[in-house]
């Protein structure tokens, strides 16, 4: 009875589900389970973890909360990320990292200003957010980027640490470090929870819910800022609304993770799992050299099946 | 002033109130208002505001629908396909509305049946309708015979332009509806679904037929839409998903359902459209358009929340029965 209890844990949708995309794709196409790919899967999945963290956090501080603005963020400072250039190559480098974390969190601001503030609902107010994004980056690039990578800043996702790259290490690192740092154990990770379980409960006892939930959007600002250079850093160069794919995937990674849209649960790893499940579909579909059209129909039909084994709501009979 | 209060405090007053400003705005900046203009106004924007029909419709029972811009790309691949295979336009055009429909009745059938959250089922089926359209037409191109944009640009009964009529239907449709028991079943189901539940609403029927209108109201909007551009293209309808909820909500429909009704998203949807042409027309270079057209928006939706702000709405009533004394 404790074993099966014990199984019956969040992950083990994704983890099974990651296991048997892996078998999968090693039967259909060999050479899928080589070290050189699985660490391209990684590296992949590492940036779409990085959104999904944020999207995580806005979705565990409860209200209906989302953040459809992630993609829209990361398409930006993967435009502006790149710009900046001061003195060497590394000094650059090492001020795009803050840079394009205070230009996402800007954002976030703005969106927890207009969520909690203004009582626009998050869905909408997010959405209209990455409206605005977008049209800021078209104003200032004038629609058309040219943006260099720096050799420094692509590096990221070339250096190697072992058999793996750079990148999907420091992820890793640093989602387990948060995830029970900042989530489980701080102040600020218990208020969160507990304002997305429980306003009033959470009002009560002296946590201003408000500014809890407004400093969980900026939050996934400033990841999403972080995970735009990342993926610019991987891509090499950069295109308008380039990561615009990446709002829904990030929400689909975190629900695949076992984390509920109603808020007040939730997990960093789920959704770093999330992001595997979706990269593996997305790297199999590609390994078989379909059309685009095929694949996106049956990524479709894939992420259909998950939600309808993994996330159905309670008999509305009780 | 009875009446007056009752339009003011109308769900949908705010977004009409934007719709009449902007128009005006627009007649200032044209010069002047034609009924030229407002044909192909009504013409180009049909199946924006359909769509915003489609998706006011799921807001309202405390659901939502972001795929209805993928269903309408399908739609328009459909037809387009059909017609280069020798189909005659009507017979493509009543296929690609059934394959709408089939969309919208897989949507219910997950969203009412299987019981998973609508945002993250319409987000999964936006990317498979959105595939099948790419899958069957890769890149943007084919024609439509012009008879079709003629027929869609012509008055239906001598007077009445034939967007208008295909609106109609569904706005007919619609009130039908809410005129039986299921109107009102719809309104519960979007409040409280327990509540409603234990009451005896059939929850599950009434979510399958929302989406099932929803997929009619994207089927029709990719009528309007083909017959307008009489060309193909597989992501023609991807910026309408998030567009017609911006529209609904613009409209005074609550997300969180129950709240409001389809005027507020024809009204919402007619006022985004004429802020489209707005920005367009005032000779802007095209790099501010995005970013003016996305903060308008924003201004509108923050406009519209506080105008359905209880408190405030309360205010205004207090000063209409100070008035009335």
């Amino acid at each position: 009875m404790e074993k099966i209890k014990k199984l019956n844990n969040p992950y083990l949708p994704a983890i099974v589900g990651s296991i048997l995309l892996m078998i999968l794709g090693q039967v259909l196409s060999s050479g899928f389970l080589s070290m050189n790919n699985i660490s391209s899967i990684l590296m992949t999945a590492s940036i779409l973890t990085m959104a999904s963290i944020g999207q995580a956090a806005v979705i565990i501080s409860g209200d209906s909360g989302l953040d459809m603005s992630i993609g829209a963020i990361m398409s930006m400072t993967a435009l502006f990320g790149p710009m900046v250039a001061v003195g060497s190559g590394a000094l650059s480098f090492a001020l795009m990292v803050p840079a394009t974390i205070l230009m996402g969190a800007v954002v976030g601001l703005l969106n927890g200003i207009g969520v909690q503030v203004l009582k626009v609902v998050p869905l909408v107010m997010t959405l209209i957010m990455s409206s605005v994004v977008n049209g800021f980056s078209i104003l200032v690039t004038k629609g058309q980027p040219s943006v260099t990578v720096s050799p420094e800043l692509q590096s990221i996702s070339r250096t190697l640490v072992g058999p793996l790259r750079i990148l999907p290490t420091v992820i890793i690192i640093l989602l387990v470090v948060l995830e029970v740092l900042f989530l489980r154990r701080s102040r600020y990770g218990r208020s969160l929870f507990l304002a997305g379980n429980n306003r009033n409960a959470a009002n009560l006892c002296g946590i201003n819910s408000r500014l809890v939930i407004i400093l969980a959007y900026v939050f996934a600002g400033a990841t999403a800022g972080l995970a735009g250079l990342m993926l610019v850093g991987y891509a090499g160069t950069a295109q308008m609304n380039m990561a615009s794919s990446y709002t829904m995937l990030s929400v689909a990674a975190v629900v695949i993770g076992g984390t509920k849209l109603t808020g007040g649960k939730g997990t960093f790893i789920g959704g770093a799992l999330g992001s595997l499940v979706l990269i593996l579909i997305t790297n199999i579909l590609q390994a078989l050299n379909m059309a685009a059209g095929l694949r996106s129909l049956i990524q479709g039909i894939i992420l259909i099946a998950i939600l309808m084994v993994n996330s159905r709501a309670p008999k509305l009979r009780q | 002033m009875n009446k007056v209060k009752k339009v003011v405090t109308w769900s949908a007053f705010p977004s009409l109130l934007l719709f009449i400003v902007f128009l005006a705005i627009n007649g200032a900046i044209t010069g002047g208002l034609s009924l030229s203009f407002f044909q192909s106004f009504i013409a180009t924007n049909a199946a924006a505001i359909c769509v915003a029909i489609g998706v006011t419709a799921t807001i309202l029972v405390a659901g939502t629908d972001i795929s209805l811009g993928s269903i309408v790309s399908l739609v328009n691949v459909i037809i387009v396909t059909l017609c280069e295979k020798g189909y005659s336009v009507v017979a493509a055009a009543l296929i690609a509305l059934g394959c709408a429909v089939l969309c919208g009745m897989i949507n219910g059938f997950i969203i009412g049946v299987m019981r998973v959250n609508p945002l993250l089922t319409t987000f999964a089926t936006s990317t498979a309708f959105a595939g099948i359209a790419l899958w069957i037409l890769p890149y943007p191109g084919g024609s439509i015979d012009f008879s079709f944009a003629d027929w869609y640009s012509s008055n239906l009964f001598g007077f009445i332009p034939t967007p208008i009529v295909l609106i109609l239907i569904l706005v007919l449709i619609w009130v039908l509806v809410m005129k039986l028991p299921a109107g009102l079943h719809l309104f519960a189901l979007g409040k409280d679904v327990k509540k409603a539940y234990a009451s005896g609403v059939n929850v599950v029927a009434l979510r399958f037929f929302v989406h099932t209108f929803a997929g009619l109201a994207a089927g029709i909007a990719g009528i309007c839409i083909s017959a307008n551009t009489c060309a193909g293209s597989p992501s023609i309808g991807a910026s309408m998903s998030m567009n017609s909820i911006a529209a609904a909500v613009i409209g005074g429909v609550s997300l969180n359902g129950g709240t409001g009704n389809i005027w507020g998203g024809i009204f919402g949807a007619a006022f985004l459209s004429i802020l489209i042409s707005i920005v367009v027309s005032a000779n802007l270079s095209s790099f501010v358009q995005s970013f003016i057209q996305g903060l308008i928006l924003l201004i509108g939706v923050v406009f519209s929340i506080i105008a359905a702000d209880k408190e405030l709405k309360a205010k205004i009533t207090g000063v209409f029965k100070g008035g009335a004394k």
